[in-house]
């Protein structure tokens, strides 16, 4: 045992050849610009303390998983689901609410946990694990169970309620089939369904709802009364990435930011911070750096042979890239008006935390050689 | 090639951000100046800067109306909410749900809300939502001086201490900050005067009331609205009766079914009734029940009416100024200007006050007076066409324009809550050229309170064009005093004479009198004088006792007419018989020569009863010359007799009676002249009485002074002018010398001439007088006696004179009326006539005068 062998650095070092390590600079990127975001949100604070103690808690997450060693995460998903989806039931029950909505569970020292955001981990663990261990599915009924293993944590993040993240379930879902080996003649059917679907399940989702959909649906004549009312976040949204221009006002400078007119702007409206604030150019830079962390993880999941690190990568990927294209398309009036942070952006504590943790897994899975040998062969 | 399933996975995943990107560069770069322009424009306001009116000049340059620098005292709530110790207080505390009752109250007991508010520990905050949460320690922050942003949103989620353990800096803050602001106030009250004593705050909440209570209605009629995807607009046509009746029953039936439609869409089950009324009205109780209403309806959708209600105060608290009071002492805007920050909402905004330097003719000056009711409708019309033109991101080319006139009428012609308008008189006739164009100063909010918004765009106000009258001062003055001189001295001759009548000589207490003055040269009118008249000052605020005043009516203007009760009608009297003559010698030139006989009355064949001459004895035989000069009414029967109604009439209607006299004031300002000059058509006369009558002015005729001095002035001139009074002025026309349908001959007018002239300067003519000589200022002319057909006082005679000078080259046309004062023209029109003629020559004022063309004045300086 030379005393080289346990230096921490050296095993550092090891431990990063082996790994995926393009996705630490990526995801350190995307909260780089994070914390600039935050900082201007705050009113021009350089290291705005709340978003710095998030970010140092996603840190540490980050490195705990990524030490805690890839056999224990392959043999534990079950267990991280089954605990994931009785926190949810217990937000349910006694959770904080804000805005009307139960979604908290007090931890520790003012801490507070956001259950759905858990779940989405737990979602892409069990899902990897699932496919994994099973054969590739052929036809849709190869599918119910699985998609049960997502639908049961979406519909209670549904009742909590939360639309926005139970509508990352489908894509989530949907993608991790298509790595999971599924034929197209089957994955077809997973997405004419939902867009049969959801002309139905408008008439479900509650009346706000519905008239933010309306409201986003004729967003270009929207009248005052909406401006100021269901339209409000859009049409202010809008005015802020709008009004950004080619280069933006500047850090801080954001008229829309600095006058508080931009509803939720910490959180779920971050980007039109970013965009009004740095402009076309910084917006589709940091659009594309985000994107680059998405796209970099699925692609490195397609280097491994293991099928729960491939899968697990890959739906890492689609998650931030689910959520990027959800999130941004929002502000831009691309979708409906709906809730959902951006990981890693955002001032939510429980989704960077999360971020951090899925990252530090992937890092851990990625740097082991799995189980070549497997009972699938993984061939496209 | 064949891709792998994540590099299919990725490219589906870059075709979105490929989209995102697509929308983001469609966003800010393609779209870029709609967006900008938008926001822009979003964080625009606008203040509104004064103009001040056009000054009314008389003849030679003296100012009779003009605007003076004036404060108004604003009012804006959701500054002072923002900024005033004592609004935090209530706003934070209505967050909690706690109804402190009020600023007054809060002011009372400000410390014990105050420690109480410092009391709040972050999660005693936790049952409100994020906006109310924000809103809370936004104030919580204020009132503690501001501390640390970073340091309070670290509290914020963070610390179990109270606010004050946490900043204890803030409460010693609080404490002096709240104790000077109460100070402040009570400071600034003194300097507003002792009516504003102890009553600034229970004024301020009577505007947080109303503003709630908008809020109220507004947040309780969209979500209404939504039960049936209407606007708020929508809904308030549907609840609101706008017909003059009563409302019919299906209506107020379809609109109950409405309001329980809208009572079963939110789960309520309300007092339908008291609903519907609550939404009508705003009188008492309507504040509870909108109330309890919005209370109901946040119970079942708390969510939604609570952003509702959020966003609804930003709109209706932003656009909300009041005007407290109007031309503020000078302390309070000193005080108000010097110390902005400790008086946040309250502020001075400049605001001309009228003012009529002199109070000349108000009555034909006008005033100037606030927005009416249609103003504030137009305006309100407008504005909401402008709001729906502008809320479209992209307008057609015809849309653009039409919003870019109606952002520009808006801005500057179209008369806003607050703004005035001239009304009556010259201020209205002219309100085009004396009023200005209101400047503005637009506002461009760039941060939060900590910076001060940044100026864009300055537009000065123009001011209104100046106007000259064609009025004289001095003469105006003149004549006014003549009035009174005039009744004075007839007082003093009646009450010396051996039998006085005091009936007539208490009546004559109170001049009701009219004199009007045209400068024949150019037909201007330099003097018209009224009595009784008033103080421009009063018309505001003793408009309705002046109006109630129908005896002395002093806003009726007697030389023009006017709206007159049934005894003042301003028959002509003899002054009328002219026209007669006139028609007689157009018809035939020997009827200058033509005699009757005057036997005291005549009886026409076919008449039912006789009519008396003023002379009970007769004048005997009597030619035109002496029948003017004596003012024989038998011979004008006689002529009357012969000529016929419908030739008379038609001979007056040429000579303009019957018709408004052309006064371009009047033109806009019909009450001006509203009955005082009329004619009956000949179909609605019957038999030779009245036919009679009418030629000596009795009956079927009314004429203004200023109409009759206009007729002498073509017995003058032969040119019949439409007066003016305009001098200079945009749109002042010049005085229009009508041209006549039925014209004279001038040596038949000569002989009228010297007809008029015998009245006044030979003996036995009824306006000739040894004490008061008109005759001396070369005066010729027609004294008239107009009976009226009221009872008592109401009965008494109008006196007329009507007449030109000087004689021989006619230069003013005047006529003065006396109404009821029961005397004959010559007895007191002539004197007041003479007075102002005595005094006018005294003062140099009538250019004739000055040109010394009255050798036997002198000769009358040495009779005195």
């Amino acid at each position: 045992m030379s005393f080289t062998r346990f230096t921490p650095i050296r095993s550092l070092t090891r431990f990063l050849k082996k790994t995926d390590w393009p996705l630490i600079p990526l995801s350190l990127g995307v909260m780089w610009v994070g914390l600039i975001v935050q900082g201007s949100v705050a009113g021009g604070v350089a290291y705005p303390p709340s978003h710095l103690i998030r970010m140092i808690v996603a840190g540490v997450a980050c490195v705990l998983c990524a030490a805690w060693g890839e056999r224990r995460w392959r043999k534990s998903p079950w267990v991280i689901y089954g605990i994931c989806i009785t926190l949810l039931v217990l937000v349910l029950l006694t959770g904080r609410s804000t805005n009307n909505a139960r979604r908290w569970i007090d931890l520790f020292a003012g801490f507070k946990l956001q259950p759905s955001e858990t779940m989405k981990f737990a979602v892409i663990l069990a899902l990897s694990k699932w496919f994994g261990d099973h054969p590739r599915p052929t036809c849709l009924a190869d599918l119910y169970r699985p998609a049960l293993l997502v639908a049961v944590p979406a519909i209670l993040v549904l009742l909590a309620p939360d639309l926005g993240t139970t509508l990352t379930f489908v894509p989530m879902f949907i993608g991790m089939v298509w790595l999971a080996g599924t034929p197209w003649r089957v994955v077809r059917w997973l997405l004419i369904l939902p867009a049969l679907l959801a002309p139905i399940a408008l008439l479900f989702i509650q009346d706000y709802q519905q008239e933010r959909v309306m409201s986003w649906w004729r967003q270009s004549e929207l009248t005052l009364e909406e401006k100021a009312d269901v339209g409000f976040h859009l049409w202010h949204s809008k005015l802020a990435v709008g009004s950004g221009g080619m280069h933006g006002f500047g850090w801080a400078r954001g008229p829309e930011n600095r006058l508080d007119r931009l509803p939720e702007r910490h959180n779920d409206f971050v980007f039109p911070v970013i965009a009004e604030e740095h402009g076309f150019v910084g917006a589709s830079f940091f659009l594309l750096l985000y994107g680059a962390l998405g796209a970099a993880a699925i692609a490195l999941a397609s280097k491994h042979r293991d099928p729960f690190t491939r899968l697990y990568l890959g739906g890492m990927g689609l998650h931030f890239l689910v959520h990027l294209i959800l999130n941004v398309g929002v502000t831009l009036g691309v979708w409906p008006t709906t809730g959902l942070p951006l990981p890693m952006v955002s001032f939510g504590g429980s989704s960077m935390a999360m971020a951090g943790v899925m990252i530090g897994v992937g890092l851990s899975l990625s740097a082991t050689r799995g189980p070549v040998f497997h009972a699938r062969a993984w061939e496209d | 090639m064949r891709l792998s399933r994540h590099i299919r996975l990725i490219l589906v995943c870059m075709a979105f951000l490929a989209l995102l990107l697509g929308r983001l560069f469609q966003l800010q770069v393609i779209e870029y100046q709609d967006w900008a322009e938008e926001a822009r424009r979003s964080r625009l306001s606008k203040r509104s800067l004064a103009f001040y009116r056009g000054r009314i000049l008389d003849k030679s340059g003296l100012v009779l109306a003009e605007d003076r620098v004036a404060y108004d005292f604003l009012f804006e709530y959701r500054a002072f909410r923002r900024g005033h110790p004592v609004a935090q207080l209530l706003e934070a505390w209505a967050l909690l749900g706690y109804a402190p009752g009020g600023l007054p109250a809060c002011a009372e007991q400000g410390l014990t809300l105050g420690a109480g508010l410092f009391a709040k520990r972050p999660t005693d905050l936790e049952s409100l939502d994020s906006g109310a949460r924000g809103d809370f320690v936004y104030y919580l922050r204020r009132l503690g001086g501001k501390p640390d942003w970073a340091e309070v949103q670290e509290w914020l989620s963070k610390s179990d201490d109270t606010f004050r353990e946490a900043f204890p800096r803030s409460w010693a803050f609080f404490q002096k900050r709240f104790s000077q602001s109460l100070l402040d106030l009570a400071s600034l009250e003194q300097a507003l005067g002792s009516e504003w004593e102890g009553r600034l705050l229970e004024r301020i909440e009577e505007e947080r009331l109303q503003l709630e209570l908008r809020v109220r209605s507004r947040a309780v009629l969209a979500a209404a609205g939504r039960s049936r995807d209407w606007s708020s607009f929508q809904v308030r046509e549907q609840l609101e009766w706008r017909g003059d009746s009563e409302a019919p029953k299906e209506w107020s039936a379809a609109r109950l079914a409405f309001l329980d439609d809208v009572a079963v869409r939110w789960q309520m089950s309300p007092n339908l009734e008291a609903l519907s009324h609550s939404l009508l009205t705003t009188g008492a109780g309507a504040f509870e029940s909108l109330g309890a209403l919005l209370r109901q309806v946040e119970q079942v959708q708390p969510q939604d009416v609570r952003g509702l209600r959020r966003n609804l105060v930003r709109d209706i608290h932003s656009a909300r100024q009041v005007r407290l009071a109007r031309d503020l002492a000078f302390d309070a805007v000193d005080r108000l200007a010097q110390l902005p920050d400790r008086y946040a909402g309250l502020f001075v905004q400049e605001n001309p006050k009228r003012v009529y330097p002199g109070s000349v003719t108000p009555q034909l000056l006008g005033t100037v007076r606030a927005a009416s009711e249609k103003d504030l409708h137009e305006y309100q019309d407008l504005r909401e066409e402008y709001l729906s033109l502008a809320r479209l991101l992209h307008r057609e080319p015809h849309q653009q324009a039409r919003y870019q006139e109606l952002r520009e009428r808006l801005w500057t012609t179209v008369l806003r809550p607050g703004d005035s308008r001239g009304r009556r008189g010259v201020e209205a006739a002219f309100e085009e050229v004396l009023k200005g164009t209101r400047g503005y100063l637009q506002v461009l909010e760039v941060g939060d309170d900590e910076d001060g918004p940044v100026e864009l765009a300055f537009s000065p106000p123009r001011h209104g064009e100046d106007i000259r009258l064609a009025l004289d001062s001095s003469l105006q003055l003149a004549a006014e005093q003549a009035i009174d001189e005039g009744y004075r001295e007839v007082r003093r001759q009646l009450s010396n004479q051996s039998e006085p009548q005091w009936g007539v000589i208490e009546g004559l207490n109170h001049p009701r009198a009219a004199f009007a003055l045209i400068d024949l040269r150019d037909g201007t009118t330099p003097a018209l004088a009224t009595a009784p008249s008033y103080d421009a000052d009063d018309f505001r605020t003793r408009y309705s006792e002046l109006a109630a005043d129908i005896e002395g009516a002093p806003l009726r203007h007697r030389a023009l007419g006017g709206g007159f009760a049934g005894w003042q009608t301003p028959y002509p009297g003899s002054t009328f018989k002219l026209v007669a003559a006139a028609e007689a010698l157009a018809r035939d030139s020997a009827a200058w020569d033509e005699v009757h006989f005057c036997e005291g009355s005549y009886q026409a064949p076919g008449a039912t009863k006789a009519l008396n001459c003023d002379s009970r004895w007769g004048h005997g035989e009597i030619s035109m010359r002496k029948a003017i000069q004596l003012s024989c009414n038998v011979y004008f029967y006689r002529l009357a007799e012969d000529l016929g109604y419908e030739a008379l009439l038609s001979r007056a209607r040429s000579l303009g009676f019957g018709e408004p006299t052309g006064f371009e004031v009047a033109q806009t300002d019909t009450w001006l002249e509203r009955g005082a000059n009329s004619t009956t058509a000949a179909k609605g006369v019957y038999g030779v009485i009245s036919t009679m009558r009418f030629a000596i002015g009795q009956t079927h005729i009314t004429s203004s002074p200023l109409q009759m001095a206009r007729f002498f002035g073509w017995l003058a001139t032969g040119k019949l002018w439409s007066p003016r009074f305009v001098l200079e002025g945009r749109g002042a026309a010049p005085a229009v010398s009508a041209g006549l349908p039925k014209p004279l001959h001038e040596s038949q007018l000569e002989r009228l001439r010297d007809a008029l002239k015998a009245v006044t300067n030979e003996q036995g003519g009824t306006a000739w007088s040894e004490s008061h000589p008109l005759s001396d200022y070369r005066v010729a002319g027609k004294t008239g006696t107009a009976q009226v057909g009221g009872k008592g006082a109401h009965g008494r005679t109008h006196a007329w004179f009507a007449g030109y000078f000087p004689w021989d080259e006619p230069r003013y046309a005047v006529a003065v009326m006396c109404e009821n004062a029961g005397l004959h023209g010559g007895q007191i029109a002539t004197v007041i006539l003479h007075e102002f003629l005595a005094s006018a020559a005294a003062e140099d004022l009538v250019s004739v005068f000055e040109e010394g063309a009255f050798e036997n004045l002198e000769h009358k300086g040495d009779a005195q």
